[in-house]
């Protein structure tokens, strides 16, 4: 029974020493997260016609309101059909041009979202560094909502010796969702 | 005037042009939606000379329900990559909504069958599950996510898998 009151006691002490939660303003608490996503490639990329998942971290450091850097890496595995021998490095950096509030989209999603274009550079190689390939990403319906960022539709431009197109890929989804 | 490939491609436009702008006509809760998914078809031998090639799909359409249950779809699956539009699937399901729709219901569960029809004349069964729904018309948008379906090529008498992996409807 002599417990009972040290036990309430301590668990007052705890619940009034935590710091006051910090209200989410335009200055986001996160650093990064993870993305995922669909994607697939031209034949003149020279890539295996397959169905494409990309997976991998993402860190936007900033919390800017216009031309916001973000970086990537992960990995690009052929999904459908599988091959684990045509996976590839994908190492990009983005820019977010800037944060627009879409209020045409506020009675419909329970978040309020922000349309949130961007543009960006992809370096992607084979884990034996035999093939590489560099593009450019432009992704004009982004979106950031809650903690995640949807892209829906980017393309990206393969761009041989820096300046001549040499294909073009497609994608088709992306999430990315910050987690720390 | 106008070759049929012109004109395919103008339908192909004009397709998409409604798909991308209904979404934000704001008229009162309705049985109509609008749909947008992954589709990643798979098998063993999936070639190019496959039902499916080898590539990136997606999948938009028109949906209707009906009812407390049913669900009626029309739907196209382009093939995107490696060349855009080399291989497109016309189809349309029906779909049974496990639980009852109500106003206040957020999870649900949706089996269906169709019928797809490509520009190739390749025809194809279908038999899908999707165990996961959230959301319904009186939130004018539901997601399914992981729908797992069976395909069955009439010419070349073989099966093989597609998956969805998200699929969003918006309601008009």
């Amino acid at each position: 029974m002599q417990r009972i009151p040290v036990m309430l006691m301590l668990s007052l002490s705890l619940l009034f020493s935590v710091n006051e939660a910090r209200a989410l303003g335009a200055e986001k608490p996160w650093f990064g997260g993870l993305y995922t996503g669909f994607c697939g490639f031209s034949e003149q990329t020279g890539l295996p016609a397959a169905e494409y998942l990309a997976a991998g971290l993402f860190a936007e450091p900033l919390s800017i309101p216009v031309l916001n850097p973000a970086l990537l890496c992960g990995v690009l595995i052929p999904l459908s059909p599988a091959d684990i021998d045509g996976m590839r490095v994908q190492v990009a950096g983005e820019l977010t041009i800037v944060d627009l509030p879409v209020s045409f989209l506020k009675n419909r999603f329970y978040i309020t979202g922000c349309w949130s274009p961007g543009v960006g550079a992809q370096y992607q190689f084979t884990f034996d560094r035999r093939t590489s390939a560099f593009s450019v990403l432009i992704a004009p319906l982004r979106f950031r909502a809650g903690d995640g960022i949807f892209t829906f539709g980017s393309i990206e431009l393969f761009l041989f010796r820096g300046v001549e197109l040499q294909g073009w890929g497609f994608t088709l989804f992306k999430a990315a969702l910050f987690l720390f | 005037m106008y070759g049929k490939g012109r004109i395919k491609s103008w339908a192909i436009v004009l397709l998409w042009g409604i798909i991308l702008v209904l979404p934000v006509w704001n008229a009162g809760a309705s049985g109509f939606g609008l749909t947008f998914s992954t589709n990643t078809f798979s098998g063993s031998g999936q070639s190019e000379d496959s039902a499916a090639p080898p590539g990136l799909y997606c999948r938009g359409g028109l949906a209707w329900l009906p009812g407390k249950h049913l669900e009626i779809e029309l739907y196209h699956i382009p093939q995107i990559t490696p060349r855009l539009y080399s291989q497109v699937f016309f189809g349309c399901s029906a779909g049974y909504w496990i639980l009852e729709r109500k106003e206040n219901s957020y999870l649900n569960a949706v089996v269906e069958a169709g019928f797809l029809y490509g520009l190739d004349q390749t025809k194809l069964l279908n038999l899908k599950i999707t165990p996961i729904v959230f959301g319904c018309p009186a939130f004018r948008y539901a997601e399914k996510f992981c729908s797992l379906g069976l395909l069955f090529d009439l010419e070349r008498k073989r099966l093989f898998w597609q998956l969805q992996l998200l699929a969003v409807t918006l309601y008009l």
